[in-house]
């Protein structure tokens, strides 16, 4: 099957798709798509409302032009998504690979180390590493992706067990292939589409984590625009600059609604049974 | 009965412990003098060095391990830096508004969620379903925190119905007005993942050989739908119910803050930005400890939901 017909079977992955590029563009292309520098504060043109040439989506209350801190914002979004997922991916692969093809006491020791973490809200555990570490960019990610690493280790893990009760692991291991060699040839390459869809559907919500940790003043720090400290400054001026919450939200919705929407359609392309 | 339950209680020991290791390294994390973190660059030399000799940081690790898990398993969650007071104590009077809000928030997502995801799957393929599953990806997709400032925007601000913010003025009626909106932001994430839950429980029990005889029989739609195949899609709803209360419990701190609801998230975000790490460690162990307790009940439920499930 092309291209062309694996996106026409399946519209969402061309809608996600679509979505995601658009923002990650957005992202890329800020500093010469933003009018005006997103830190820049301009006193004298505080809360004015979206629609002129000048300020397109207006400005919040020290002045600064909304749409460039949208755009700005998008790159922090893009980076911990993205970044936090690679973080959580490596580390569930590691453990999922060991529970899974170990297995015994491992695999026990392992979930028991699961569980433990599962019994923390994801977002709470991230509060809770940020707070220690001190808040910032690389904390950030690192938190996201620790506190979403059981939830790769037990997709990966249960991809693994079902992958090595196969019969050419069997072969493989009775013609002399060593673990490793097994792993890396035979186990890897068949649990890597179970990998792409839980990767793709947790980067939005690494990104709802992130924007969660924003709005709760313990993200990135200031003066870097985030989406989500943009809400949480608009959030009391709601009813006089209602276009602060509602720039700067919005985006984050359709953001999470594009990854979200890549990944249904990736796993009904990939596993046409499950959906 | 009372020996899946004691069984089950007893597996939950190990998670328990898991848990009081994990609140515990988290304050390990700390890079640098964590007292210092704590009090900030103006406190003096004495000042650190009795809170870190109150803290006990003075001995060696296993030794700090040995004596928090100790006192953590006899209910002494330490002291607040700042307010001085037992972490136990400030849990115990904030734990009622969270409760509440926890409840309603799940009242919400089953109250929507199960008859939109029974909706959808008895109308598979039309346009309510089309409608329900757009809905429910809403729900996940929009963050809390926006649902929350347009849902106080519309109905609190605009309309007046219900209060802005607090959690009532203690009677019956205020208590469950101030309940209403900050329920139907946490619970509307909620609601989209029970219905979704639901959807598919119900196209696979709607598939089975004894709706095809109840309908044979010539039982009317509604109770083919509700009496026979929503009671067997029950235990996985009630299951995603039970692992979503902790996602759900993570949110109250963010409606907490929007609704300015005295709650356990609101202590916890103070505790937060303000390095007040004993407060942080005892809340995120009892939030935790709930976690683990709502999913006992949910295992315990099990067999009385489904005879065919051995206890």
């Amino acid at each position: 099957m092309n291209a062309l017909a694996v996106l026409r079977r399946h519209p969402s992955i061309a809608i996600g798709g679509v979505i995601v590029l658009v923002v990650f563009a957005a992202a890329l292309l800020a500093p010469w798509l933003s009018p005006h520098d997103p830190a820049a504060q301009n006193l004298v043109a505080r809360l004015r409302p979206p629609g002129t040439a000048e300020h397109l989506l207006g400005t919040d209350r020290y002045g600064r032009d909304v749409l460039s801190r949208v755009l700005y914002g998008a790159r922090v979004s893009l980076i911990v998504g993205p970044a936090s997922v690679l973080i959580a991916s490596i580390l569930g692969l590691t453990l999922g690979l060991a529970a899974g093809y170990v297995g015994r006491k491992t695999d026990m020791l392992i979930g028991r180390v699961f569980d433990v973490m599962l019994a923390f809200p994801s977002i709470l555990l991230a509060l809770a590493i940020v707070a220690a570490l001190g808040p910032s960019l690389g904390n950030m990610i690192l938190a996201i992706g620790l506190s979403m690493t059981p939830t790769f280790g037990r997709v990966i893990r249960s991809a693994v067990i079902g992958v090595r009760a196969r019969d050419y692991v069997a072969s493989a291991r009775a013609l002399g292939a060593g673990h490793l060699f097994t792993i890396a040839v035979h186990v890897l390459p068949n649990i890597l589409s179970a990998v792409l869809v839980v990767s793709t559907v947790a980067v939005a919500s690494a990104i709802l984590v992130e924007a969660t940790m924003s709005f709760l003043g313990l993200g990135v720090p200031p003066p870097t625009a985030t989406w989500g400290s943009m809400v949480a400054e608009g959030k009391g001026m709601f009813l006089t600059a209602p276009w602060i919450v509602i720039s700067a939200g919005l985006p984050i919705t359709v953001t999470v609604f594009g990854f979200s929407l890549l990944g249904d359609g990736i796993r009904d392309w990939l596993d046409p049974r499950s959906g | 009965m009372a020996r899946l339950a004691l069984k089950r209680l007893l597996a939950a020991i190990p998670t328990l412990f898991g848990a009081i290791v994990v609140v515990f390294f988290v304050v390990q994390l700390i890079p640098g003098d964590p007292v210092r973190v704590m009090l900030g660059e103006n406190a003096s030399a004495a000042e650190v060095e009795e809170v870190r000799t109150a803290l006990g940081l003075n001995d060696p690790l296993p030794v700090q391990f040995l004596r928090f898990a100790g006192r953590y398993a006899t209910g002494d969650l330490g002291v607040s830096i700042f307010s001085r007071q037992p972490v136990a104590g400030e849990i115990a009077q904030r734990l009622a508004p969270t409760v509440q809000l926890a409840l309603g928030g799940v009242l919400v997502a089953i109250v929507l969620g199960v008859p939109m995801g029974v909706l959808a799957a008895a109308r598979r393929g039309t346009l309510v379903d089309h409608l329900c599953l757009g809905a429910s990806t809403l729900g996940v997709t929009v963050p809390n925190f926006l649902i929350g400032i347009l849902l106080s925007f519309a109905f609190a601000s605009k309309l007046g119905w219900f209060p802005t913010l607090g959690a009532g003025t203690g009677g019956f009626w205020s208590t469950l007005n101030a309940l209403v909106l900050p329920s139907l932001t946490l619970g509307l994430a909620g609601m989209a993942l029970v219905a979704r839950m639901t959807r598919s429980a119900m196209i696979e029990a709607l598939g089975e050989d004894y709706v095809r005889t109840a309908n044979a029989k010539g039982l009317s739609q509604r109770r083919v739908v509700y009496w026979h195949a929503l009671r067997n899609a029950a235990i996985p709803i009630v299951t995603i119910v039970g692992l979503n209360f902790g996602h759900l419990l993570g949110g109250t701190v963010v409606v907490e803050l929007i609704f300015a609801r005295p709650g356990l998230g609101k202590l916890l975000l103070d505790a937060l930005l303000a390095r007040d790490y004993p407060v942080v460690q005892g809340v995120c162990f009892l939030i935790a400890v709930l976690f683990i307790l709502v999913n006992l009940i949910v295992d315990l439920l099990q067999p009385l939901l489904d005879p065919r499930v051995q206890p």
